[in-house]
């Protein structure tokens, strides 16, 4: 059944493929998808209108320090400098989704062309990146963005190059992996004998086919660098302030937090959790489908 | 025989990995900025800046210090710190290693129980209860650690009032050192109140990265669960009418050889959530010393510590292919 499902949607065009995927979200799948999306575009939704959401400045101060949540005028109370905790995180949404989509990029367009030459034409290249890939794997991730984001700086480009560092090897194995059978297959086999150019054989037939996989890594990838990003901005390795940031507002409210004064770190770090949640929700029903066990 | 060969093959394998990870570190650590003036910001003078740098031996060639580099570390020389105390570097982390372990392998103790259990439940039960596992397992992960821990601490430390919330154990009560690992120090110390003492501040910090880890755990023993239970064997059980606890364990035993894989996978992932479980914490382990380090801008032991992080993941993950080749006679290689 798969298999046939993989013929069909590799000869017809993506609206076919959409139908297809569309089909097979049954059970628990439709649950997770939808919940997922209704997640993210929320948060995405938040970013573009921030300054409909709420009066406040996130960046300024004001003389109401402190003020408990779940008032009419501060949804979520007031931090130790009187700012609005519902307007940074509004505008710490803005930051923590710029930071994403930029290091997303940045891990695709290295890890992805790396994984695809790779897995297609194997041998000694295939073999030296496999290692070097393998190995940064294996390293912690935390530490080795914090080293990166370290040297290079507190800046939200630079928070979004080391990220994207981390995520690099991820694309890479995947893509490799992918790449691998999807050059197994007779078609690819059949180009190579008409004497397609290796080029047209790379970007017409085996990238359009990587798509399905790449939203797939993205989501799962997402889930987690939304972690490391707001752990970096934790350990103070991300921005500066008083840009709002979720991970960083959360260490700044930890010295108010035993005190009782909980919803400093509260509210901020429940955010993280939820948006990380929305894309491996994603994530998990997409990769289901595409991959799926039993 | 053939395991033996295995063995020797997978350690010799490891060389060119070790060598690329340190290669890895150094080129991060002094390619990307200079690391002196990176710690230090602007605020410290040129002068001053340079004079760290001869320290650390940063003014040499780029070739003689990564020559250097390697030769040191190979030599088991980690240096000498930069700031507070100025001693060697190995002796530092040997020092906050010790607390670190502790944390991971309770931490590792509790994430495979749960994951155990929901596993197990999820495959046995299938239905309504394996997509309740499944979502636990999604959540579970994307509980950010500092978030979770602090509500952790919030509701047993601030309200409740019964478990501490941060350091290793009560002043006073920190056992004598032996090894360094507070549980095993008591235990040998013969003291119950230190014992007491310092397990009741390992639970809430065990508790947040091993609910975080968990997630994995629970997906890989259902999948393996159900596996299992699909093969001929345990029909043949069900058809002899033994009783399902019975089957039960029989599965769960074979189900078990896999997770020793996961955890060489894990490893990355949970010494990732020790140093933010750490820094919640204020658990006194490598984590918190890297974070420390990096405020005094103590160069040497920030790179010795990443290089033992490093050294430490290549060996433990040859550690664990080696027992799974072991337990899993099937495996030859």
């Amino acid at each position: 059944m798969d298999d046939d499902l993989k013929t069909i949607v590799v000869k017809h065009g993506l609206m076919s493929r959409l139908f297809s995927v569309i089909g097979r979200f049954t059970g628990w799948r439709t649950g997770f998808m939808i919940s997922g999306m209704i997640i993210i575009l929320m948060f995405v939704f938040i970013a573009i209108t921030a300054p409909l959401l709420t009066p406040f400045d996130p960046t300024k101060g004001s003389s109401d320090v402190l003020q408990p949540p779940f008032t009419y005028i501060h949804i979520f109370g007031t931090d130790n400098l009187g700012r609005d905790i519902f307007a940074r995180i509004v505008y710490g949404t803005r930051t923590i989704l710029s930071i994403l989509l930029l290091s997303t990029l940045i891990s695709i367009t290295i890890g992805m062309p790396l994984g695809l030459v790779s897995g297609f034409f194997s041998g000694v290249i295939d073999r030296i990146l496999s290692i070097v890939m393998d190995s940064i794997y294996a390293f912690p991730s935390l530490l080795l963005a914090i080293v990166i984001a370290l040297m290079l700086g507190p800046s939200p480009l630079n928070t979004a190059i080391s990220i994207a560092f981390v995520y690099i090897p991820t694309y890479y194995r995947m893509i490799r992996g992918q790449t691998l059978s999807i050059k197994a297959q007779l078609y690819i086999e059949a180009a190579i004998a008409s004497g397609t150019r290796t080029r047209k054989i790379l970007i017409k037939h085996i990238l359009p086919n990587l798509l399905p996989t790449l939203v797939v890594i993205f989501s799962l990838s997402a889930a987690d660098a939304i972690l490391t990003e707001a752990g970096l901005s934790y350990l103070g390795y991300s921005v500066t302030p008083p840009t709002p940031d979720w991970g960083y507002d959360l260490y700044v409210g930890r010295e108010y937090v035993l005190s009782g004064y909980w919803w400093l770190s509260f509210f901020p770090g429940l955010m993280v959790v939820l948006l990380s949640v929305g894309f491996a929700l994603v994530g998990e029903a997409l990769s289901d489908i595409y991959n799926p066990r039993r | 025989m053939k395991l033996w060969r295995y063995i020797v093959l997978r350690v010799i394998l490891v060389i060119p990995t070790l060598f690329i990870l340190l290669s890895i570190v150094f080129v991060f650590l002094r390619m990307i900025g200079d690391p002196i003036t990176a710690m230090v910001g602007m605020k410290a003078p040129p002068s001053v800046i340079a004079a760290m740098r001869e320290e650390a031996g940063l003014n040499k060639p780029l070739i003689q210090q990564y020559i250097d580099y390697i030769f040191n570390i190979l030599r088991g020389d980690f240096g000498i710190t930069m700031a507070v105390d100025h001693r060697p570097v190995i002796s530092v982390i040997m020092e906050r290693f010790p607390a670190t372990l502790e944390l991971t392998i309770a931490a590792f103790i509790v994430s495979v129980l749960i994951g155990l259990i929901t596993g197990t439940v999820a495959a046995w039960k299938r239905g309504a209860l394996d997509s309740t596992m499944r979502l636990y397992s999604i959540v579970a992960y994307a509980l950010f650690i500092p978030w979770f821990g602090l509500v952790l601490q919030l509701i047993f430390g601030v309200y409740l009032k019964i478990l501490p919330i941060g350091q290793m154990s009560d002043p006073g009560l920190a056992p004598p050192h032996y090894t360094g690992v507070y549980v095993i120090d008591s235990i040998i110390a013969g003291r119950m109140d230190m014992l007491v003492s310092s397990l009741k501040h390992l639970i809430l910090p065990s508790i947040t990265l091993g609910v975080v880890l968990s997630g994995a755990y629970t997906r890989l023993v259902r999948n393996n669960m159900i596996d299992v239970m699909s093969q001929d064997f345990v029909l043949a059980y069900f058809a002899r009418g033994i009783k399902d606890r019975k089957i039960l364990m029989h599965s769960l035993k074979n189900a078990f050889i896999p997770l020793i894989t996961m955890m060489g996978l894990q490893f990355a992932i949970l010494l990732t959530g020790a140093i933010l479980t750490e820094t919640t914490f204020s658990w006194p382990g490598l984590g918190t010393m890297i974070v420390e380090r990096i405020q005094y801008t103590d160069y040497t032991a920030v790179q010795g510590a990443i290089v033992f992080f490093a050294l430490f993941v290549a060996v433990t993950n040859v550690v664990i292919d080696i027992i799974y080749a072991i337990l899993d006679p099937r495996i030859s290689y």
